[in-house]
Order: C-alpha cells, then sequence, then structure tokens
C-alpha cells in the first residue's frame, strides 16, 4: 500500500506544468450537494402531490439545469 | 481518501470491464424505455372516447364475467383488473387458469355500463412490444432474468465510475468541459461531468429496474409461502361446486375498505387465489398509498374477508420500484425532466463508448506518439 501522499505525488508529477492544480477544492462538495437535491426531487413527488410535485420537478430540474450550463455556457480558459 | 494507485488501477478494470459488458444492453433499455415514460399518454391515443357518465355506478361484474366467457366458452377467467386513470375493467381468460400469456384472451369492458369495449386489449399494440422489448427482450422470464443481470453489472459500472472521477476531477474544477481540439479530451469531460451529476437518479432507475425483473420470483415466493399455506388448510375440503357472484366479493371489500382503488381481482383456482377462494387487490387513495397494494382473500362460498393481511415487505418494494422506474408519478413536467436525464444517461453511456473504441483503435493503429501528452493522461483512467 502505498500513502494518500506517495499517491498524489505521482499524479502531480503526471499533469503538465502549465496546468493550474485545484487540489483544495473539496471533490465531492458540488457532486453530494446537487445529487442530494436530486435524491430530494425523486422521493418528493412520491410522497405527495401539488406543491411536492413542483418540488420535485425543480430539484431534478436542477440536475439538468447544472449540466446544460457546464456544457453550453460555463466559460473555459484554455 | 487513501486509494493506492494499484487499487485504482484495479477500480479503473472494473469500470471499463462492467461497462463493455453492459453498455449495448444499456443504450437498448435507454432507447426503449424512452416512449415508456409517456405509457399513459400514448396508450390513451388508442382508447375509444369514454362517454360522461354522471354517477360513478359500478356495473356487475358477473355480467361482465358472462360476457367476457361468451367470446370463448371453453376458457376459464383468471382475473379482472381495473385500468388506473380509465373507467375500464378488463377480463382475463385463458386456455387455462395458469396459461401463460401467449395463451389469453384480454377483453376490456366499461366499468360503470358493463359495455364491451373495443379498445386494444393491453398485451396488443406497439407500446406493447416495446415494454416486451425492454422488459425481456421479447424472450421472456430468461430474457428479464438476463436484464437484470445486466443492471446489476451497470450498478457496478455506477460504482467504480464513481470512484475513478476522484483522480479524475483533482486536476480540474467541477463540471469543467475544456473546449480541447482533442475531441477526446471534451468527451472524457461530458462524460464525467453528466455521469457524476446524474449519478443519483441513474442510480434509482437502475436498482428500481433490477428489483422489477425479480417480479416473477418474488410472486412466486409468495404463492408458494403466503398463498400456500392458506391452502394447505383446505386440503380435506371437496372442491366448490358455484362460487359467490364476484359482486358481493366485491361489495364486501368496499365495506371494508370504503377508499380501496381496487386493482384486480382473481377467480378461485388462478394462481394468484386458491381454489377456494377469490382474491382481491388495491391501491390506497392517498400520494403514500397509492402505489401499494393490499390483498384480501375472500371466501368463495361465503363471500367473506377470510384473510386480509399486511402486504410482505418484498412485493411492497416491487409496487413502488414502479413509479420510481418509469417517472410516471409527478405529472407531466416530471416525465419530460425523467426523458431528458434519459438522455443524459445516453450521452454518458455513449461517450464511455466512444472513449473506450478511440483510445483503442489509437494504441491499435500504434500511433500514440501523436497523441498530445495531456490526453495520454486523461485517457489513462480508460485503461
Amino acid at each position: 500500500m502505498k500513502t494518500n501522499t506517495e499517491t498524489k505525488v505521482k499524479y502531480r508529477t503526471k499533469v503538465d506544468a502549465g496546468k493550474k492544480l485545484i487540489s483544495s477544492q473539496p471533490v465531492w462538495r458540488w457532486p453530494l450537494l446537487i445529487n442530494t437535491i436530486a435524491l430530494v426531487g425523486i422521493i418528493a413527488a412520491l410522497i405527495g402531490h401539488g406543491w411536492l410535485d413542483i418540488l420535485s420537478w425543480l430539484c431534478l430540474g436542477a440536475s439538468v439545469a447544472v449540466i446544460f450550463y457546464a456544457y453550453y455556457l460555463a466559460p473555459y480558459e484554455k | 481518501m487513501a486509494i493506492s494507485r494499484n487499487t485504482m488501477k484495479v477500480w479503473h478494470a472494473t469500470h471499463k470491464w462492467s461497462s463493455l459488458i453492459c453498455t449495448v444492453f444499456l443504450l437498448m433499455l435507454c432507447i426503449t424505455g424512452l416512449p415508456l415514460i409517456f405509457h399513459a399518454e400514448i396508450d390513451e391515443l388508442s382508447l375509444p372516447e369514454f362517454i360522461e357518465v354522471q354517477s360513478e355506478k359500478q356495473a356487475s361484474l358477473a355480467v361482465i364475467e358472462l360476457l367476457a366467457r361468451a367470446e370463448k366458452p371453453d376458457w376459464p377467467l383468471i382475473f379482472l383488473f381495473w385500468d388506473e386513470s380509465k373507467p375500464m375493467i378488463s377480463a382475463v381468460l385463458g386456455t387455462s387458469v395458469s396459461a401463460g400469456e401467449s395463451d389469453v384472451l384480454i377483453a376490456p369492458f366499461d366499468s360503470r355500463t358493463g359495455e364491451r369495449l373495443a379498445a386494444p386489449a393491453k398485451n396488443e399494440g406497439v407500446m406493447a412490444f416495446i415494454l416486451d422489448l425492454h422488459a425481456s427482450m421479447l424472450m421472456g422470464l430468461p430474457g428479464t432474468l438476463f436484464l437484470g443481470f445486466m443492471g446489476f453489472i451497470f450498478f457496478i459500472s455506477i460504482i467504480s465510475g464513481v470512484v475513478v472521477y476522484a483522480p479524475y476531477i483533482k486536476r480540474l474544477s467541477f463540471a469543467t468541459v475544456r473546449q480541447n481540439k482533442d475531441k477526446n479530451i471534451k468527451r472524457l469531460d461530458t462524460h464525467n461531468m453528466v455521469g457524476i451529476i446524474t449519478v443519483a437518479w441513474v442510480s434509482v432507475v437502475t436498482i428500481s429496474g433490477i428489483i422489477l425483473t425479480l417480479v416473477t420470483p418474488l410472486t412466486a415466493i409468495w404463492q408458494n409461502g403466503e398463498l400456500a399455506k392458506i391452502k394447505a388448510q383446505y386440503q380435506n375440503i371437496a372442491p366448490l361446486k358455484k362460487y359467490v357472484s364476484p359482486d358481493i366479493v366485491l361489495a364486501n371489500v368496499l365495506k371494508k375498505v370504503p377508499d380501496a382503488n381496487i386493482a384486480f381481482m382473481s377467480w378461485p383456482g388462478s394462481p394468484y387465489a386458491t381454489p377456494y377462494h377469490y382474491t382481491v387487490g388495491w391501491k390506497g387513495n392517498t400520494p403514500l398509498t397509492e402505489h401499494l397494494l393490499k390483498v384480501a382473500l375472500i371466501d368463495a362460498s361465503t363471500g367473506e374477508i377470510s384473510s386480509m393481511r399486511e402486504t410482505p415487505w418484498y412485493l411492497d418494494m416491487i409496487n413502488i420500484s414502479v413509479p420510481l422506474h418509469f417517472g410516471d408519478y409527478g405529472g407531466l413536467p416530471l416525465k419530460i425532466i425523467w426523458t431528458i436525464l434519459n438522455i443524459m444517461a445516453i450521452v454518458t453511456l455513449w461517450t464511455g463508448l466512444l472513449l473506450w473504441l478511440k483510445k483503442h483503435k489509437k494504441v491499435r493503429v500504434g500511433n500514440t506518439q501523436e497523441i498530445p501528452k495531456n490526453a495520454l493522461i486523461e485517457i489513462e483512467g480508460l485503461r
């Protein structure tokens, strides 16, 4: 077993020198947030109707919106 | 997270191989699943216009039984089932009470007037064909169980995909899609971005789909367990010559459970009943209970309810999996979002497949030198 630091170093050495490392960013923060919201959306319409239906559309629609934004709108600097 | 480089290699291999095994089947499931999200709307196109009847009158089930049996005099009636949204009851007759799907006649009736409807039966038409394709590849139970296994392999692919996402994203900010000249870079970013955002939804649809492939075995557990136990109590009793009217059965169930949303009534001797009982199944009418099925056995000689137990957990699990798989439980907007997410799953599958194909091709022709160094590192995850 190699230690975590060793793994990190290996990965780092393979990355282009010019590319900025964003290793300090928590990897799971956004995926966890988006997927938790999606799960709330999936469950909402199951346990009730009316406003809970609307909540489910908003929560699951958010995932679609993020994908759309990331693919078409997000600025990308080379 | 301390995952060693070697362990990560194993995860990469797991992701690659599990995906390769199931991708073709998953693409088929996603594509045939698209129209199934709108099955209610599409089914409606082929239904007759229902005349508005003021009263919520219930047609006589005995009359429906007579009319249905007149169509196939030698065939026994197996069960009746109620349509969820339309005032319609369909009678299912078979060459025998345990006839398979190909040996049955499904006759729809107006549930208020008892009039025979000219609607196409539920087991005919384009949608029934697509459902059959989706659920079993037209190969019956073996096909269904095989697809369930593919769903399981896909779930392994999802989990390993999440694991290998971590080292990938360490070098990038969340949801970056690099507009690189090398199409594989953009493809990899798209695959990872769409995959990680939709992972919860894809997992829910996958798990509920796997559960639905187990309907037949799980129902068999119920038949051989609870139902067989009740049947055993009647071992020494002579078979019934005459059954009580189904109308009395229905009335007794509705007396006991006034808000029952009747789903089906199985005739004595059929696989879901006993030779001495009718079985009636119904759903509740609140959001929490509308997907869950309750079942009672009704004595076929007296019409009295003889057993009304809690539905076993595994049957509840099946019933809750239906809406979670098809997304038909939150109105039209939810169906549209379900459709988009389904297309997103196709995008993830397709980009994943292309990434593998392109890498494979490049290695095969031996021109790895020409790939930018950056690309090699990115695609390394696919090795």
